[in-house]
């Protein structure tokens, strides 16, 4: 999938769309992903990595608070999981996207790229 | 999208689109800081697979050989990777010099210079099961250390690797096929694997 959003994205910053236009879908978009910390928080765990709390605050450069309020959203939806353990005296919260928020970000990614298709065959 | 929905629609279509070509460079930037190189290529590793399976035949045929046809083998190996991976980088828009790659080309390198320097020592002894279970362990160690930088299942590859190393170490007869089922069989294995998920 990484390759696909990659390859994607490449496409579309080499060659801008010119064509005439269209009105494209939408209608079944998924909000709960459509905003940018919690987009930021499955593309990060997409790599298949199981990241840290602290980790996901320094790739996503976001707050404690607004972190966790979207991590707890994503988590509510089954979109990603959490493992809260220790790491010697310390707290430590791990996060690990599951299968349904892996399918909800591509999904997401087919919708982007449909968005972007429709437009350049319009 | 219908006319019960006006506020979903944005008013000019032209920034739909760009907002949609935005938000897949956020997600492909956001996947690359995790600091993980996800390029590698499992047609790469099926046929670095394929590869070494025909080279463990080849030694059968002519066992005086068989060091040079494996070290053959890595060569093939090296630019069979290398090129899988840099077109599977190139067409993803990224190269094979980004930071994630060079740190995991990093954590890849000193075990295998290991497994040069102790080949190049243990040569003249004429040990070459020894060799090969070295060959075998010390290329565990690469691909777990490399794999850290990568997506899960290479660490797994590499634990794998260091199995078969250690079943090739602690009974030397079995090394003729840890070879094959490790360079072959496990690089076959993951390249399906890795192509499957990841794409070739």
């Amino acid at each position: 999938m990484a390759k696909a959003i990659k390859k994607t994205a490449a496409k579309v910053e080499n060659n801008p769309p010119t064509a005439k236009p269209a009105p494209a879908p939408a209608a079944d978009l998924d909000r709960l992903i459509h905003d940018r910390v919690r987009l930021g928080i499955l593309s990060a765990l997409a790599t298949d990595a199981s990241l840290s709390f602290s980790e996901l605050k320094k790739v996503l450069k976001a707050t404690d608070g607004n972190l966790s309020v979207h991590a707890r959203k994503l988590e509510d939806a089954g979109y990603i999981e959490c493992r809260k353990g220790f790491e010697g005296r310390t707290p430590r919260t791990d996060y690990r996207l599951t299968r349904e928020g892996r399918q909800a970000l591509e999904q997401y990614v087919a919708h982007m790229e449909a968005i972007i298709s429709h437009v350049k065959g319009g | 999208m219908t006319d019960t929905q006006p506020r979903a629609v944005p008013p000019e279509p032209t920034s739909l689109h760009e907002h949609a070509a935005d938000n897949l460079r956020f997600i492909r930037e956001t996947m690359e800081s995790t600091g993980r190189f996800t390029e590698l290529s499992g047609l790469g590793y099926l046929l670095i697979g394929v590869s070494a399976a025909l080279a463990w035949l080849v030694s059968l045929l002519a066992p005086e050989f068989e060091l040079a046809i494996w070290f053959a083998e890595f060569v093939m190996a090296t630019v069979l990777g290398l090129w899988f991976t840099a077109r599977k980088a190139a067409s993803a828009g990224t190269t094979l010099w980004t930071r994630s790659a060079r740190k995991l080309l990093l954590a890849f390198s000193p075990p295998m210079a290991a497994g040069g320097l102790l080949t190049f020592v243990l040569y003249p002894t004429g040990n070459l099961a020894l060799i090969q279970g070295i060959w075998l362990s010390l290329y565990g160690v690469s691909v777990i250390t490399g794999g850290l930088f990568s997506v899960s299942i290479i660490p797994v590859m590499g634990m794998a690797f260091m199995a078969a190393g250690a079943i090739a170490l602690l009974w030397p007869d079995t090394t003729g096929w840890m070879m094959l089922l490790g360079f072959g069989g496990l690089h076959g294995l993951f390249g399906l694997l890795i192509w499957r998920r990841y794409g070739g």
